[in-house]
Order: C-alpha cells, then structure tokens, then sequence
C-alpha cells in the first residue's frame, strides 16, 4: 500500500514516471490530499532544497523534485476542483528588477516556491516597476518578490516598491527581496518583509508570510 | 588613503614579462594588475572618446549580443588604457559563446540565444559558424599585433573563448531543461559538448599558432554552493573536454588562464592537472581567497576576488584601498598574484571608486 513515505521518497528522488500512480493510489487508500501536499510532497521539496543550499544536492536534482511536484499536483487540482486553497497556498509575483538580467536565482525561488503549493507568476528578467503594478492588478498575489543581483538592483528596488505604494497595493502584499548582494539590513530599511539568501529560505519564508 | 581623481602613476611599463611571469609563479617588480572587462563608461571617461568596452566594440559580447557590427576594441585604444592603468594584457572577445547560429525570419544567419533547442532535431537544425569565428579571431590576433609592433608596446595579446557549457545552458537549450538532460539525456548533452569541444580545440589551435601570449578560456559552470551538476558526472562530461581545449596550448608552453564564477572547488586540482596556469576570478561569495592560496599559492597563479559590490561599488576610496591591501597581503607573497577585480569594472561601479582601486593596487603591487 502506498505510503506517505513511498510520495516522500520519490519526491526527493525526482522521480516524476511514477508519481502520477503512487499519488492516484495513495488517494484512493484514503490518504488526505492535504496531508499528502504538506507532509510529503512540499516536505520533501525542502529536503531538497535544503540540501541544494549545502552543495550536497544539484540543480538536476532540485529541477527534477519539482518536476515531481508539478506532476502530483496535477493529479490532485482536479480532485479539489472548487476548494482549490486545499493545494494552492496562495500567489506569488516574482521578477529580476529593472536593470537586472540574472534569473537563475528567481528560478530556483520559483522552483522552491511552487514545490510548496503556491501559484507563482514569472515576470521574467529586466522587470519595470508598472509590470510589478499590473501584475498585482491581474493576479492578486499575496507575495511580490524582487530578485536581482547588481548593485543597481538595490537602487532599484526602492522605485518599486514606490510605483507598488503610488498604485495604492503596499499594504496590500507582502513583499520578499532576495540576490547576492541584498541584505536583511536592507530589506529591513525598506520595509521589505521578507528577506532569504537561499531559494529554500525564501520557500518556508512564503509559507510563514500566508499562514499568518 | 588615496585620493585622487585620475590614475596616478605608477612604475614599470605594461610588459607582457611581467603578467607571464606572474602566471608562473615566478619574480616580478610588481603585482601585475588586469580586468577581463572593464565597461564602455569607464573607458569612455579615460580615453574621452566612446571605444566600447575592452572586450568588444558595438555590442556587449558578455552579455550573448554577437553581431556583424561588432568586434573587439580597435587596439590603440587599448594600447591606450592599457599605458594608463598599468595593464600589461590586452583580453578580446575570441569567441566566448559557441557559434550556434539558425536563420532568422529573414533568413540571416544569428547566434542562438532563445534557449529554443529542446531536441535533438531542434539541436540539428542548427549551424555550427565554426570557420567564420575562428577567422576572425587570427584577424584580430593580427590586427592587435600589428598594432603592439607600431607602437612598440609589450603589452600581451589573448583572446577570451571556449564557453563549452555555459553557451549551452544560456542560451541554446536554457538552463532547466539543460540540466535536466544532463541526467536524462546524457548523450545528447554529450554530443553538443563534443561539437563545442572540437571547435575550440581548432580555435586553440589557430590561436597558438598565432602566437598569442596565453590563452583565456573561461565556462561558468558552477553556482554559490558548487557545480551544477554532481562532481563525478562533471568531470566525465567537461574536464576531459577542456583538457583537450587547452592541449595545444600546453604543448606549445602557451599559459593558460582559466575564468569560472562561482565555488569550483571541486575541480580546482582538474584544472591544475590540465595545465591551468592562472584562476580566475575566485568569486568572493564562494570562494576563501585565504583557503586557495595556502591550498594551491605553490601551484598556481591567482586571480580575482576584489568584490565588485562591495568595496568597489558601494564603498569609499578608504574601503577600496584596505581591501586592495588585504588581498595584497595574503595573495602577493612567493608571486603567482595577478590584480583582478571579482567580475568586471561594470558601469555601476562609481568611476572615483575604479580609479581608487587602481591607483591603491599600484600603491601596494612593488615586490
């Protein structure tokens, strides 16, 4: 019989071949949907992700995990069909700010992110501040995260969060800030509530952010 | 503390001798000092003339921009910044990203830089601009010699080349799914790395026998915490293939300077075996400076780490000249240091703050 333990295991495997069948079975055995998302297959994307964060797994592993995750969860949306906040944690708006080309730490934070149930919108690299203010107009996250790099992503951040409060959304979101040279120190300046320094970090950040 | 608004002077002309000679790790009057890119606004306020950036000339290179209109920095330009700073090398674009090209909606010929080869039949579809780039750079080999030799410079002449892995991930397939295949599509990925492979191994080849200085081959190929990809699987797909990158290049007793962002640690012994002179930039957020020069100060030369965000971006003069001291007490001891920033001199870096940095590297670079 399938196992919570069984969905953990092959979560952190990456194995996305046979996921669809050990989650279908684990339902049908009478396995929460709920207590299948957190206690195993969100669970196990922050094994992964912890261990990304140490060098001790790889991109594959992490990129493979979510797969895994994207999978099951395909299963599951239909099952939960009109009670969707079962699976879906909440929405996240992510972007590299204005002036920013890196992605590949926005990418992992998206990874991380939706292996923990939440609805993430990818605005891409190079984000100027009205696409942050129309994308919160059309998907009404919960989250908006800032990712970047550069120094001028730093410089930038401020005139984001300005066009957010102009829009009249500030107290309307949470927002997350994350990159090599960002700090809590800065994002504590800026009012930022949420800071990471590592895409698992920010995942169990988001987490706490909509529980509260 | 240094204060000044333009580059003071310093001793010893830029000499080739003496960047070879810090390769290996051999005596020099000074630190030498070298960026592999410093940006079109710092060079525009030097020279008072546009000139592009020092590795290309009507497009950023770095950034994956590859155009007709581009080239590298015209070479008395160069020869030019290069007498003002104290730079002994001159570092061009000889091809950083392997030429994958497909036909536009035009039907010219670009660079592949929409991650849109997913398949092997996407991967086919595409053309391998091998010649074209390798002629190029012997040109430009040329154009910079001929130029040292006019204006009776010893400045050093290398091409920056060989992205092997990181053309890939960037841009023709795209970072998740090329990491993906990597486990699940092992051959595929293998076999666009051996048509990479190939094509550098004849681009070291042409170089060599231009007779360049030393050779640059730079491939990102790891993150803040490590490879990409697990160890072993890396070794078995990339160091051999970078080893026979630089083969010509060793057997002629060409140096070699190696450029990777991130914490290679795991492939630091690889690259000595392979005959990597130089390391370059030990990314500050992953790498001990401290660490590697105890682990392999007696086995090769060491390049890099002054952050660019902080003290060169968001630090004062007094900021940038301690760290430029602290780097210098650690890394210049027994030779073997060549003066480099973390990254690049990029614009956002104040350019008080890249003077400072200078001037305070020639402050502290006399052996």
């Amino acid at each position: 019989m399938v196992t919570l333990d069984n969905i953990y295991r092959a979560t952190v495997a990456g194995n996305y071949k046979d996921i669809s069948r050990l989650v279908k079975e684990a339902v049908e055995n009478g396995i929460k949907i709920d207590v299948l998302i957190n206690d195993a297959l969100s669970k196990a994307m922050i094994e992964v992700g912890d261990k990304f964060a140490i060098g001790e797994l790889f991109m594959p592993d992490m990129l493979l995990s979510a797969k895994v995750m994207k999978e099951a969860m395909s299963v599951l949306k239909p099952l939960v069909k009109g009670d969707e906040d079962i699976i879906e944690k909440g929405t996240i708006i992510i972007g590299t700010v204005k002036g920013d080309l890196h992605d590949i730490g926005k990418n992992l934070v998206i990874t991380m992110a939706e292996g923990q149930g939440f609805r993430v919108i990818d605005l891409g690299i190079d984000v100027d501040y009205s696409e942050f203010v129309e994308a919160i107009k059309e998907y009404n996250p919960q989250i908006v995260g800032f990712s970047g790099l550069l120094t001028t992503t730093l410089a930038n951040i401020p005139n984001h969060i300005k066009a957010i409060n102009d829009a009249g959304f500030r107290d309307k979101v949470i927002l997350a800030v994350g990159g090599a040279p960002v700090t809590r120190e800065f994002a504590d300046r800026y009012g930022i509530e949420i800071y990471a320094d590592n895409a698992s970090t920010a995942a169990k950040e988001f987490v706490k952010a909509v529980k509260k | 503390m240094i204060e000044s608004n333009e580059f003071l002077p310093y001793e010893g002309e830029p000499d080739k001798k003496r960047i070879l000679a810090a390769f290996r790790r051999e005596s020099v009057d000074r630190v030498p000092n070298m960026e592999i890119l410093i940006e079109d606004q710092h060079i525009e306020k030097i020279l008072r003339k546009y000139a592009g950036n020092s590795l290309s000339y009507g497009g950023d290179s770095a950034k994956g921009e590859v155009s007709e209109e581009m080239r590298p920095m015209y070479p008395d330009d160069f020869i030019d910044l290069c007498n003002i700073i104290g730079q002994d090398a001159m570092i061009f674009d000889g091809g950083l990203w392997t030429p994958f090209k497909k036909q536009d909606e035009n039907g010219k010929l670009v660079q592949v830089v929409d991650r849109s080869a997913k398949s092997r039949k996407d991967f086919e579809s595409l053309f391998l601009d091998s010649e074209t780039q390798i002629s190029n750079t012997v040109k430009y080999i040329r154009e910079y010699k001929e130029a040292v030799k006019r204006r009776n410079s010893k400045i050093a002449i290398a091409p920056l080349y060989g992205c092997i892995f990181q053309t890939l991930y960037e841009f023709v397939v795209g970072m998740n799914d090329f990491m993906i295949m990597c486990y699940e599509d092992r051959d595929f990925i293998e076999d666009m790395l051996e048509i990479s492979t190939e094509h550098y191994i004849k681009m070291t080849k042409a170089v060599v026998n231009e007779e360049v200085d030393f050779i640059f081959p730079a491939d990102d190929v790891a993150f803040k915490t490590g490879l990409f990809i697990p160890p072993k699987l890396f070794k078995e797909i990339w160091v051999l293939r970078m080893a026979r990158i630089m083969k010509p290049a060793v057997e002629a007793g060409v140096p070699i300077l190696f450029h990777s962002d991130g914490k290679i640690d795991a492939i630091v012994e690889d690259l000595i075996e392979m005959g990597v002179n130089c390391l370059n930039p030990m990314d500050p957020y992953s790498v001990d400076y401290r660490e590697y020069k105890k682990r392999y100060g007696d086995r090769l030369c060491l390049s890099g780490n002054v952050d660019i965000e902080f003290p060169l971006s968001k630090g004062i003069p007094d900021d940038i000249e301690r760290d430029v001291k602290e780097h210098m007490d650690v890394l210049k001891p027994g030779y073997g240091y060549v003066a480099t920033c973390s990254h690049s001199i990029v614009n956002y870096i104040p350019h008080k703050n890249f003077i400072a940095y200078i001037n305070a590297i020639h402050k502290y670079a006399k052996y």
